[in-house]
């Protein structure tokens, strides 16, 4: 008998059997088995023993479970998950920049539209008491939005540091209220819009903390792209396009607005179409982020039909988000093309995918901003500051500048 | 347990093929807020995590909810993995954690007692897969693998839940022994101990009917 006894023997069997035993010890337990009857047979039990367990099949999961997973995602619709998805540096800034040019866009529109006649003024009360209350509808429905989107927002979010949230929104307002206030609405707008990105641009560059914005130089209008960054994107979109194939992807040059409105029920209304719409919408958006701006154009026109309830909506709001940020002048020149309402809806989607509550706070500031900018009629301002005096109150360093009321509504 | 450092385990090589994305790349996605990306991951882990699952709370239904229940925490906390250990083995440790939570979950509240005087997990049905089939077994064979897979089965059930845990890691899944203790945040030769006193307890559990074979 060896000095091996048959407890430390039975303890080796694992090892003995997985061939970890060398040297000396497995030579001892070799000569302890070719002795000893007991742990032979005991041993032979135990190699049947896991044999038989590495015989037995896995379960099968319940079919849909990953579907069923993503659908309660969907239904979630709580962005503060995304807020701790998303690498705080890489979306911060430019998504705002992005959303506030896309603000600055619309109200620019509907500066526009409210054209001075050349006679003067509002000829009449009546005619401008009649624009006043669209205006304030229109800015009531708007506000609705918006807020309804914050309140899903106000729980579990991850909070900025409000020194940096306080500092970005003090940039953004100063420039703002520097604007010369002899301008014309119009042109005070148009200035405003290019001031987001300019700031964007600025933040692109030295004013950039260290991983900022690097979708924002790979913008077209800053061609300086690093090698990393090219490769990062090459690597991400090779990704979703290898899931693109696998899940039934459209044909080459397919509209995904197109479809959509053909077979609304469809792609709304049965798994396999929200299937493939989502399948779309992400090969779309690959696409659009290699710079197919008919696709940009295609999603960007989606996001002003798609219902806010639609369950490819939130899939649809990420990835404008993503646009926004990589292929911004293909984005806002897509939306551009749309109407006030659409403009609306796509913007709602947008803020919808911020996934911050200071970051849609800063986008609904700079919107009322924007349309106390154009508040050259004290008519209008009055209507804009009733509208706006409802809302919630801003921290003092993200209050707007104040709208000069140079003489009473009536 | 051996720490390796971060930049030595960036991806994992599990199920990276020439055609289909790893493992990570899919994760990054997903943590970039693409859902469908991770609907891709959970098919990618659905059968191995609903395995975990269903071998600690040994129910197909609770094991179906507890396998949406993992998957929705991984989606929660895809902002905290760090990359110092592969996707899966991160993925491995909260279900597990979940898996034994919901496991002494239900014990409080008698489910298994109540079980026990019923007739077992209702949604199994058939236990007709719990072995694979010989292809030319005759029906007299047949019949005994039946039968001893029946019993591989209730006795690996009758196990303490951490070791049927660990035995379905180890032994059904095939994890390496390294992984399988940075899932459950043990060192490496206290997993090969509780996993080698688990076969043992198997053993002695089949041993009067492996001796009659």
């Amino acid at each position: 008998m060896t000095r091996l006894d048959h407890q430390s023997v039975q303890d080796l069997f694992s090892s003995y059997l997985e061939g970890d035993l060398v040297g000396e010890i497995r030579a001892d337990l070799e000569v302890h088995l070719g002795e000893c009857d007991s742990c032979r047979d005991e041993f032979a039990l135990f190699r049947h023993t896991v044999s038989l367990l590495g015989e037995v099949e896995l379960e099968s999961p319940p079919a849909g479970l990953a579907e069923a997973v993503g659908e309660r995602l969907r239904k979630k619709k709580r962005p503060g998950w995304l807020r701790r998805l998303i690498p705080r540096p890489v979306i911060r800034i430019p998504v705002e920049v992005v959303a506030v040019g896309a603000v600055a866009l619309f109200a620019v529109t509907i500066v526009k539209k409210i054209s001075v006649p050349e006679g003067g003024l509002f000829d009449s009360k009546r005619e401008a008491t009649r624009e006043v209350v669209a205006l304030n509808k229109e800015l009531r429905k708007d506000r609705a939005v918006l807020e309804d989107r914050d309140e899903e927002a106000s729980s579990g979010f991850y909070d900025y540091g409000a020194e940096r949230e306080a500092a970005k929104e003090g940039k953004l307002g100063d420039r703002v209220a520097s604007l010369p206030s002899s301008r014309s609405a119009a042109d005070a707008l148009e200035e405003s819009g290019s001031i987001a990105a300019n700031i964007g641009a600025e933040r692109a560059g030295e004013d950039a903390p260290l991983g900022f914005d690097a979708r924002l130089k790979s913008a077209p209008s800053v061609p300086a792209k690093t090698e990393a960054e090219s490769g990062k994107k090459a690597d991400k979109d090779a990704v979703v396009l290898k899931r693109a194939r696998k899940q039934s992807a459209p044909a080459a040059g397919s509209d995904v607005y197109k479809n959509y409105i053909e077979q609304k029920d469809y792609f709304s209304g049965t798994p396999e179409g929200q299937e493939s719409l989502r399948s779309q919408i992400q090969v779309a958006n690959t696409k659009a982020l290699g710079g197919d701006a008919a696709q940009a154009g295609s999603l960007v026109r989606l996001g002003a039909v798609l219902p806010p309830d639609d369950p490819s909506s939130d899939l649809l709001a990420i990835d404008l988000r993503r646009l926004a940020e990589g292929e911004e002048e293909a984005f806002v020149a897509a939306l551009a093309e749309l109407s006030e309402t659409e403009q609306k809806n796509v913007v709602a989607l947008l803020v919808r995918a911020l996934p911050v509550r200071k970051a849609r706070r800063s986008v609904i500031n700079q919107y009322q901003t924007l349309q106390g900018q154009k508040a050259s009629q004290p008519l209008q301002a009055r209507a804009i500051s009733n509208v706006l005096k409802g809302l919630e109150s801003s921290p003092a360093a993200e209050a707007p500048p104040p709208i000069e009321t140079s003489k009473p509504a009536r | 347990m051996v720490d390796r450092p971060a930049e030595a385990i960036e991806e994992d090589d599990s199920r990276r093929t020439g055609e289909e994305p790893s493992d990570i790349e899919i994760f990054r996605e997903a943590q970039e807020g693409c859902i469908g990306a991770f609907e891709m991951l959970v098919r990618r882990f659905e059968k191995r995590i609903y395995n975990v699952a269903y071998r600690i709370v040994l129910d197909s239904e609770e094991a179906s909810d507890l396998t949406q229940d993992i998957f929705l925490a991984v989606y929660r906390n895809l902002g905290k993995f760090r990359a110092e250990s592969k996707v899966s083995t991160w993925i491995y440790r909260i279900a597990v954690n979940h898996a034994l939570n919901r496991h002494r979950h239900l014990k409080r509240r008698g489910y298994y007692r109540r079980r026990s005087d019923s007739e077992g997990d209702p949604a199994r049905g058939e236990a007709g897969a719990a072995l694979r089939p010989e292809p030319d077994s005759n029906p007299e064979d047949e019949a005994i693998r039946r039968e001893l897979r029946d019993i591989v089965r209730k006795e690996l059930d009758a196990l303490k839940e951490d070791q049927r845990a660990l035995l379905t890691l180890r032994d059904l899944q095939g994890l390496p022994y390294e992984e399988i203790a940075r899932a459950l945040d043990l060192p490496e030769g206290t997993v090969k101990s509780r996993i080698h006193r688990a076969r043992m307890e198997l053993k002695s559990r089949l041993s009067g009917w492996l001796r009659d074979q």
